[in-house]
This record gives structure tokens, sequence and C-alpha cells, in this order.
């Protein structure tokens, strides 16, 4: 996903005005639902995730013009809020929305059979990274957005660089692993 | 993002297809109108964030001075309670002598527990029994009185005193 940033920059550092951020909208709202998916899970919750983020911008819309950079300032507000909102609502057991995630991705010209093994696939690597921890795994989730360069997970995360590559190494490594075994032993 | 992290080639395979995975989840296509739906809620929302908004009325110069009078007025009688607790708030004296209160006639038994009677003892242990120092010539005459009338007794015991006629006793 492309992204002009410069554009939104000159639209609101001189007036934060309405205008601005209904750029702020249009630029970030479909980056800011999949980075809230990719931790919710959940269409309805992710929806509402990137409408509180904006709410929040919109009361402190002041401020909009020391950010430096909006995307990575955006994206951070929602996966906070997102995370937030994993945090509290665990009224679902996590294998359901596993196994409704892996049925809801794109499985296109492969036959009946083939999809049922996919899917069952994606589950079983959904699974395998909930199991990683934490910080791993938040590092393996957002290294999955092509749009988002290591120093903007940085950003995100608030840690440095380096921080990131090494949780991705041991992410990756974790992941092969926990991949590797029979899933007789899980 | 493709940070040029190195890992084992063996476990190269397996990883990317996790990661193929999560790929697929951060490609998901967004619902339409989405956008739509968040400038609605943006316009809805109330455009400010305070929990307290100051009268428009006031002009720009007129309310800085209304917010001061209003801080000094704060402060006021922020130290002015502070200072009327302090002042009517006297230390407590001290007592040395335990004052018991006083039980008021006639509610002795009511609405309290009675002692039904019962004396109040402290427990305490036996403790051991002393016995005074006796000097050594007390206790010999002590020890010899004693072997005299258990003399005595034997005695009585192995002749006991003829008995006199009763109409003897009666004459005299």
């Amino acid at each position: 996903m492309e992204i002009f940033d410069s554009a939104v920059h000159d639209a609101i550092r001189p007036h934060a005005d309405e205008e601005a951020l209904a750029a702020l909208v249009d630029q970030y709202a479909a980056t800011l639902y999949r980075v809230a998916f990719s931790i919710l899970r959940n269409a309805t919750d992710a929806e509402d995730a990137v409408q509180e983020a904006f709410l929040r911008v919109l009361r402190h819309r002041e401020t909009l013009g020391e950010i430096r950079d909006h995307r990575v300032w955006l994206i951070r507000i929602v996966w906070n809020i997102s995370l937030d909102r994993k945090r509290r609502a665990k009224t679902r057991p996590e294998t359901e929305d596993i196994s409704e995630l892996a049925r809801m991705l794109p499985a296109d010209g492969l036959s009946a059979e083939e999809k049922v093994s996919a899917a069952q696939h994606h589950a079983h690597v959904l699974a395998c990274v909930e199991r990683l921890p934490a910080k791993e795994r938040e590092v393996l989730i957002l290294s999955a957005f092509e749009e988002l360069s290591s120093v903007e997970i940085a950003g995100v995360l608030g840690v440095t660089e380096s921080s990131v590559r090494s949780r991705l190494f041991r992410a990756r490594n974790l992941m092969a692993e926990l991949l590797q075994r029979p899933r007789s032993i899980r | 993002m493709n940070p040029s992290t190195h890992y084992d080639s063996s476990n190269n395979s397996d990883a990317a297809s996790g990661e193929d995975t999560l790929r697929l989840i951060a490609t998901l296509p967004v619902p339409g109108g989405l956008e739509d739906r968040v400038k609605s809620r943006l316009k809805d929302a109330p455009s400010s964030g305070r929990l307290l908004l100051w009268p428009s009325s006031f002009g720009s110069g007129a309310s800085s001075t209304v917010r001061a009078a209003a801080a000094a007025a704060i402060v006021f009688v922020v130290v002015g309670g502070g200072w009327g607790v302090y002042s009517h708030v006297k230390p407590a004296m001290e007592s040395r002598v335990i004052v018991m209160p006083r039980q008021v006639e006639g509610s002795r038994d009511a609405g309290s527990f009675s002692s039904a009677g019962a004396m109040r003892t402290p427990q305490t242990l036996n403790g051991p029994v002393l016995t005074p120092p006796q000097a050594d010539g007390q206790r010999k005459s002590d020890e010899n009185l004693s072997g005299k009338t258990a003399a005595k007794k034997s005695e009585r015991a192995r002749n006991p005193l003829p008995k006199k006629p009763a109409v003897e006793s009666a004459v005299r």
C-alpha cells in the first residue's frame, strides 16, 4: 500500500481542521483497520477500534501539527487500542476466532479439499502465533505489513530498531520450531 | 517490511509459511464504506474533548481576567479551609488518669451482658510454699518433745490406766 504523507502534512500543519482530519481518515483508515484486525481478528471490533482511534485524534487535534509521522502515530494509537480491547474482551475462546479467521482467508483456485487443508494450516499457524511470547508475537504481526519498515515498527512499539530485529529473529525461529512439531504433541 | 535478518535455513520454509498466513491477514480486504462511517461518527462526536467548556460570551481579554480571578478564588477557598481546620483542631492533652466511663444507673443489665454474679479472680499459679527457717535449738527441743510425746503415747497404749469405779467418782 502506497501512502503519500506529504499531502496530509501540508494540509494539517497550518490548521488542524475538519478537512485535515477527513484527509487522515481517507489516507489511513484502511491501514488502521488491517492493523486492528490482525490483533482483534473480528471485523466489527476492528472497525470500532479504528473509529475510537480517530475520535482520539479529534480530541487532540491541536497537537496534530506537532506530529512528525502521522502514519506511525495513528498505527500506534490503533495498536494500543486494539491490544487493550483484546485484553478486556476475553469472552470468546481463542480457538473459535482462529478457525473462523482461517475460513475467511482467501483460497482462490483451490479445490474444496485443498481449501479445508489450507484452512487447517492457517489455523495451525495462528495457534502457533498465539503461543509466542507477547513481544515476539507483536513484532511478527507487524512485520507482516509490507508497508511498515523496521524503523516504523520500532516507532509503533516504542523500542529501538535493533530490538525489533532481534525480536523478529527470535519470533521466526520459535515459529519454525512450533510449526515443525507434530500436531499430536500439541 | 523485510528486515534483513538471517535465521536457520532449515527453518526457513516453516517460518515463511507461517508468515504467509500473517501476510494474508494483513492484506484482507477492508469492508466497504469504512471511511464514510468513520467520518460520520466523527461529525456526530463532540468537537472538543474538554470536560469544562468555558462560556464563549467572554472576550479573550476578559476570559483571562475571569480565569485568574477564579483561580485566585479557588486558592483562597482552599487555603482558608485549611487554615480553618488547623485553627480549630487542638492537639489532645495527654491524660495520665484513665477515667472509666460511668455506668448509667438502671442500665446495668439492660443492653449488655451481666456477669451472672461471677467473681473475677485472677488466674495465678500455685507457687512453692515457703517454710520459715527454724533455729537449731528450737528444732532439737521440738524433736525431743515429739520424742517424749511419742514415748508417752506408746506407754499408754501398752499400759492403759486402771478404770476407777463409778461410785467413787460419783461420791467425789
